[in-house]
């Protein structure tokens, strides 16, 4: 199996930070992908399943929250893409 | 960080008088915006706050043989909290916008997260706890992630989880006393929060909510709407007030005079008491008005009608005695739907209002939505930077000509079972208002020659809420044969003030002598035209510009169901003579604020008791 994998660092952008509504949004994108998809909250060193919205809840990271993001599968490029583009987007929120 | 209640010690109230306050706590006074009128006295809940059983849990030991009918007891569990929340989703739906929607997916998620699932029923498993303890342990584990960072917001939000913990443990054992969730609220609530969402505010129940106080907000924002057209006291933007409360203390919102109180001493309870029993008495006495006619004191009438979504809500239209419907929003029937209604179901949703009506006029409103928020359309919805300026409303009759067609061809359909007015938004030049005549033309031919009978006179109107269609009214006012002022959008659009926006919500002020004056266009250029003008924003439900209203030339009013009351009884004491020189004010006026001022004086001398319930 092709295991490309992708990494890139971002900061939250989104006023109330991770909660359930963002984490759900992001949680719904990852379960699309094949690709094994995890998040590390920079800050504390926490790390994340990406298709698990308590894992996520655990990041506990805040507006201004330092995290990473790294995909490894078949269709890492794509998810990189689409995933960059929620949390760049601020998962949606206002 | 502010002191949270999370670290007090208090239970939450199952009723008025469960709060067991150690010490005797003094009366406190805090200060904020009267956002809705009333007052209440009730138990406080604070949102987001931490239910005293997630930081204390004893595991409960259960023998190895009980352990496969606890798993299947917490998967049963988890099944039947899908279930409700998927009601309440869909319940929801048509009051909630798709965005705000969203925190049902997001509890749906909670509950089929497979983590939460394999962490709970490992603990079953290994550590011999039952189902609850086992569910309480693994949760409190995230909830104290959550609340160890030092982000307020964060911390609030953690509120979602324990609503959704709470409702699992609700099924889990079968005790309906576990702990609140919003939608399931103990009696005589009063909730405190940082900030409530729309869905939050959606979700709220109903029966026994109180009122509600905010650290957030301003009078426009969704809540305070929310409140007022509940009736319910409200007082926002106060500041760091969430951790100054605890589950289960006694308060009194004061949402005339912005104040909350808590633990009141006897002197300040009387008080209110007394308060509170003349306001009722009043506002009862306003309602036995309602067979009266709105007539100002000097003989003009005035037509007070009501502002609706859905059938559900005509027993107050009939109730405050209503002339007509001024506003019959038509977005709920197009939203979180994977298809648009089609236009049978559309007919009958139009035809049953107008008949319920009985003959009484009724003003629909073509959908008033943006591109994004239709989900069927959202394969090709694009980001927009400025939704407000962007895809909507009658705009989308290009990209999507079948939606406004199929709308169209229901309402003239049903047009033939009462006085139907139809209403088009946004419109901001007059080809377009062409454009759509146009259309409504080939619709009449295609059901003409499809011998499907149709009202072709049907009145058509444009709401005039964009400051270019008030400056073209004249054009615009020779095409159709009715107009109907949205204040909100109106003052919005002129202003350049998101009301949403906290940090400019200041500035909006529908008392700027620059919207009067677009008012006072609009008025004009329909009197020339000989066209009815109504104006159906929140300012026409607002005692306080209802003279303003009438001097600058405005019969017609549509409002909130529970406003009417208030309105009628003050155009019964007021002259017209009186409106024109407040008219005339505040068209010269060079601070908004000073009309509001003169406003108010002028219901105080005219209308003393109405004055006192506006706080």
């Amino acid at each position: 199996m092709d295991q490309t994998s992708f990494s890139k660092d971002f900061v939250v952008g989104n006023p109330l930070g991770i909660h359930a509504r963002p984490a759900s949004v992001f949680v719904q994108a990852a379960a699309g992908f094949e690709s094994d998809i995890a998040v590390t909250n920079l800050d504390s060193g926490n790390s994340a399943d990406g298709k698990s919205v308590m894992s996520m809840l655990m990041l506990a990271a805040p507006q201004g929250t330092h995290i990473r993001l790294v995909v490894a599968g078949p269709d890492a490029a794509a998810a990189m893409e689409t995933l960059s583009d929620i949390i760049e987007g601020g998962f949606d929120e206002e | 960080m502010i002191d949270t209640a999370s670290s007090t010690p208090d239970p939450l109230p199952s009723g008025p008088s469960s709060a067991v306050h150690p010490v005797e706590r003094k009366e406190v006074l805090f200060h904020g915006f009267p956002a809705s009128p009333g007052i209440c006295r009730g138990r406080v809940l604070v949102f987001g706050a931490a239910h005293t059983d997630f930081n204390e849990i004893d595991p409960i030991p259960i023998e190895p043989s009980e352990v496969e009918s606890e798993v299947k007891r917490f998967q049963t569990a988890l099944e039947k909290t899908k279930t409700e929340i998927k009601a309440l989703q869909n319940r929801m739906q048509k009051t909630i916008e798709k965005r705000d929607a969203k925190i049902f997916d997001a509890h749906l998620l909670i509950v089929e997260d497979k983590l939460l699932h394999k962490e709970v029923v490992s603990r079953i498993r290994s550590q011999l706890c039952n189902a609850q303890s086992s569910f309480l342990l693994t949760i409190q584990k995230y909830i104290n992630a959550i609340s160890g960072t030092n982000d307020t917001y964060l911390h609030e939000r953690a509120g979602d989880i324990r609503d959704i913990a709470n409702r699992i443990l609700r099924n889990l054992t079968g005790d309906k006393d576990v702990g609140p969730t919003l939608d399931n609220l103990p009696e005589n609530t009063v909730v405190i929060a940082h900030d409530l969402t729309p869905s939050d505010t959606a979700m709220l129940d109903r029966r026994n909510i109180l009122g509600f106080a905010i650290e957030t907000g301003s009078r426009t924002c969704h809540t305070s709407i929310l409140a007022r057209s509940l009736r319910i006291p409200a007082v926002v933007g106060m500041r760091n007030i969430a951790g100054k409360f605890a589950n289960g203390d006694e308060v009194i919102v004061d949402g005339f005079l912005g104040m909350v109180i808590r633990n009141p001493s006897k002197e300040t309870l009387a008080f209110y008491k007394e308060k509170i029993s003349r306001k009722d008495e009043l506002y009862n006495l306003l309602l036995k008005e309602s067979s009266r006619a709105a007539e100002t004191t000097d003989g003009y009438r005035v037509k007070l009608c009501a502002n609706i979504e859905g059938a559900e809500d005509l027993d107050q239209v009939f109730q405050c005695g209503a002339e007509g419907i001024g506003l019959f929003r038509t977005e709920y029937l197009f939203m979180n739907t994977p298809v648009a209604p089609d236009e049978e179901t559309q007919f009958q949703i139009y035809s049953k209002l107008l008949r319920a009506m009985h003959g009484r006029s009724v003003t629909i409103r073509t959908v008033d939505l943006g591109g994004d928020k239709l989900d069927f359309a959202s394969a090709s919805a694009i980001r927009e930077p400025n939704p407000f300026l962007g895809l909507r409303a009658i705009r989308l009759c290009h990209e999507k000509p079948q939606l406004i067609r199929t709308q169209l061809r229901a309402l003239l359909r049903a047009g033939v079972d009462g006085d139907l007015r139809i209403m088009f938004p946004m419109v901001s030049s007059l080809s377009e208002i062409e454009e759509l005549l146009d259309i409504r033309n080939e619709v009449m031919d295609e059901l003409r020659s499809e011998n499907i009978p149709f009202d072709p006179k049907v009145k058509i109107g444009a709401m005039i809420e964009i400051p270019s269609a008030c400056l073209i009214a004249d054009a615009l006012a020779a095409k159709v044969d009715f107009f109907s002022i949205g204040s909100n959008d109106l003052v919005q659009y002129t202003l350049a003030v998101d009301r949403l926006n906290e940090r400019v919500a200041y500035l909006y002020r529908p008392s700027h002598p620059a919207v009067m004056e677009l008012i006072r266009l609009t008025v004009q250029a329909a009197k020339r035209h000989r066209i009815p003008v109504c104006v159906c924003g929140e300012i026409a439900a607002d005692p306080r510009f209802t003279p303003i209203l009438l001097g600058l030339g405005v019969l017609e009013l549509s409002m909130s169901p529970n406003a009417i009351a208030e309105v009628r009884g003050v155009i019964r004491k007021t002259s017209m003579l009186a409106s024109e020189n407040l008219a005339k004010i505040a068209l010269a006026a060079s601070d908004p604020e000073d009309v509001m001022v003169l406003a108010k004086e002028h219901i105080q001398a005219v209308a003393p008791d109405i004055a006192s319930i506006l706080g």
